[in-house]
């Protein structure tokens, strides 16, 4: 069983009635029974599996046409020969539209695949127009056409493919209501306009104030001027990296992506000095491969691993270094440094990256070096330990060139009336900035050189 | 009865946990709820909002512009963005701190939020201006900028809950050490 739930339905929740615990059945699995005709996946065996699946799945759809949760709604207006075919979130923002509304026939798909075939043959029954809307693939409106051609059916079928409903992106109430009310001839009513708002600042994503990753692609942003270097990045917080003014990630594709990226390019760019960015969580669940295959295929790459101990970015999720599972038991941490040495990683650093000095030196000797070699930044995530004292700017040593402001992009540094100011609300002390300052100008951190 | 809020704010600033309370406390009283909000990379100072619906007869988490009972505004510029959403004669609780976005401290925009409160105060009939930061100094944590908000908009009687109701769910909710700073955060008024 499959579910794919689309965009808004990942992102929101509902009270739901539930059942007392005894009017539930209860499926007891009967446990690994031995059976290699069964479990062994031979050519012999995925050929019957093949057969087995197809007549599985036409016996499926006849299934999900008699399935509670795939319904057509009949049209509360009478004579109407419009319907709309629709699945999902999209199912509530059309309901939403059609509320109060002399509404044509809706038909509900709850089963995408193995499709509803004789239920849609019924649902499609006397109607001269289907608008389908769908988020992602138009599933529904290539199945749809399939049926009509199957069964001669003069049933025109909207949607994606005839551009009557966007091709990509989240739908939403307003666009669906949009959609449908031009599919059905209806006026969507004025509403007063607003008096136009003043200017809205943008808010692009950033990292947090305090965050180590700020410092570790200063670090190596640092320890690489004046040098070719390309710089991969992958999923995770660090990702934000590519923001200005730090500008430090180059590529970002999909999780593991960076260390083979990475290759790549290095194999095409000899005289580049290439870094692959991943975070710990990331390293465990997708980059050794990579890390394995650079080592095997003599990449000449350095690997840097952002380890602020947990995942970040999806909501602090513990992973294998953590030394804590997702059930809360505490077991031993996996090493990322015994790991890369394990592969064949020569060369492995660790370093602090808010002691800058040190972290910007450490990445220039360890890029020089031939072949794969790794450096582990380790620090906390901001938001998981105690902040520190917030920094304090020395208002008589402050020049206010912005030097701060314009290499770190911290939020927790602002402008209050053309001077530098530390926002305490959000500073946590990390103490970079004042490693940064020129002047020394910023102070009262632990960190401050 | 249905009820369409609207929270929204800067990533941080505890609106998304805002929002569960208003749902447990729905969940408590036998009020069907349903909510969507954003999260992930939003959350890194970026604009967050949350979109909650109490009542029967709901299909959709989300409500289309024009139909929201109440915008609780944690930021000035972010109640000003969320504001098409409002309905007519509906109710705004707006934050009167802004949030210098890192953007605008790099082009050294002057960005003071004033100009986005007498934009409010300009075109909505019921706009509640709270002096959450102050009420957070005065309490002594900026944890409590969410219940200082929540307070101010539950006692202006647009939710079908009283303060003492969110109280009882928060206490199940916070740790036992936060409880007598968030109750007292409830009751902020300024």
């Amino acid at each position: 069983m499959l579910f794919r739930p689309t965009t808004r339905v990942c992102h929101g929740y509902a009270s739901i009635e539930v059942k007392d615990e005894n009017e539930y059945k209860v499926n007891r699995p009967e446990g690994f029974v031995k059976d290699s005709s069964k479990w062994v996946i031979f050519p012999r065996l995925s050929y019957n599996a093949h057969i087995h699946i197809e007549e599985r799945n036409a016996e499926l759809s006849k299934v999900f046409s008699e399935y509670s949760r795939n319904v057509i709604l009949p049209e509360k207006a009478q004579g109407c020969k419009k319907g709309i075919a629709t699945h999902g979130i999209s199912y509530t923002y059309t309901m939403e539209a059609l509320r109060d509304k002399e509404a044509p026939r809706v038909f509900k798909v709850s089963t995408p695949f193995p499709f509803p075939e004789q239920q849609a043959v019924e649902f499609l029954s006397g109607l001269d127009e289907v608008l389908c809307i769908e988020e992602l693939d138009p599933i529904i409106e290539r199945e749809l056409t399939y049926i009509c051609g199957k069964y001669h059916l003069n049933t025109k079928i909207l949607g994606k493919l005839t551009h009557n409903v966007k091709t990509a992106g989240e739908n939403t109430c307003a666009s669906v209501l949009g959609n449908i009310s031009a599919f059905m001839g209806w006026d969507i009513p004025e509403t007063a306009k607003l008096e136009e708002a003043p200017a809205l600042p943008v808010r692009p994503p950033v990292l947090c104030a305090g965050c180590p990753h700020r410092a570790s692609f200063f670090a190596v942003k640092e320890a690489m001027k004046g040098k070719k270097s390309v710089f991969c990045g992958d999923i995770g917080c660090y990702t934000l990296g590519n923001a200005m003014p730090l500008d430090m990630v180059d590529t970002c594709l999909c999780m593991g992506a960076g260390v083979n990226i990475t290759q790549g390019i290095g194999k095409i760019e000899p005289d580049t000095k290439c870094f692959a960015f991943v975070g710990d969580s990331t390293f465990f669940a997708s980059a050794i491969t990579g890390a394995v295959n650079a080592v095997y295929n003599q990449a000449d790459m350095t690997l840097v691993i952002l380890d602020n101990s947990t995942t970040a970015m999806t909501g602090h999720q513990p992973h294998p270094g953590t030394g804590r599972t997702m059930m809360g038991e505490v077991v031993e941490k996996v090493s990322i440094q015994e790991v890369l040495r394990g592969i064949g990683v020569k060369t492995v650093e660790t370093v602090n990256p808010l002691e800058l000095k040190k972290s910007v030196e450490t990445v220039k000797r360890v890029a020089d070096e031939e072949g794969v070699k790794a450096i582990v930044f380790k620090s906390p995530c901001a938001v998981l330990i105690k902040p520190d004292k917030p920094a304090v700017i020395d208002s008589a040593k402050c020049t206010s060139c912005k030097k701060c402001i314009k290499t770190l992009g911290c939020p927790g540094i602002v402008l209050r009336d053309g001077k530098v100011a530390i926002e305490n609300s959000l500073c946590t002390g990390c103490g970079l900035c004042s490693q940064v300052c020129p002047f020394g100008a910023i102070g009262g951190t632990g960190n401050a050189e | 009865m249905q009820s369409n809020i609207l929270i929204c704010g800067v990533g941080g600033q505890g609106i998304v946990l805002t929002s569960k309370l208003i749902a447990a406390t729905a969940m408590e009283h036998d009020i069907p709820v349903m909510s969507a909000e954003t999260i992930g990379m939003a959350q890194k100072g970026g604009s967050v909002f949350s979109f909650l619906r109490l009542g029967d007869d709901i299909y959709c988490p989300m409500f289309p512009e024009k139909t929201a009972d109440l915008i609780i505004g944690f930021e000035p510029a972010e109640a000003v963005r969320m504001l098409p959403y409002l309905k007519d004669g509906g109710q705004v609780v707006v934050n009167t701190h802004p949030i210098m976005p890192v953007t605008a401290t790099l082009s050294g925009s002057d960005y003071t939020g004033t100009e986005m409160l007498e934009y409010l105060q300009r075109n909505v009939e019921n706009v509640l201006l709270v002096d959450g930061t102050k009420g957070c100094e005065e309490i002594g944590s900026p944890k409590v900028l969410n219940m200082i908000m929540l307070g101010a908009a539950v006692r202006n009687d647009v939710l079908p809950f009283s303060v003492d109701d969110i109280e009882d769910t928060m206490k199940k909710t916070v740790k036992p050490q936060f409880v007598e700073m968030n109750s007292k955060a409830l009751r902020y008024n300024n």
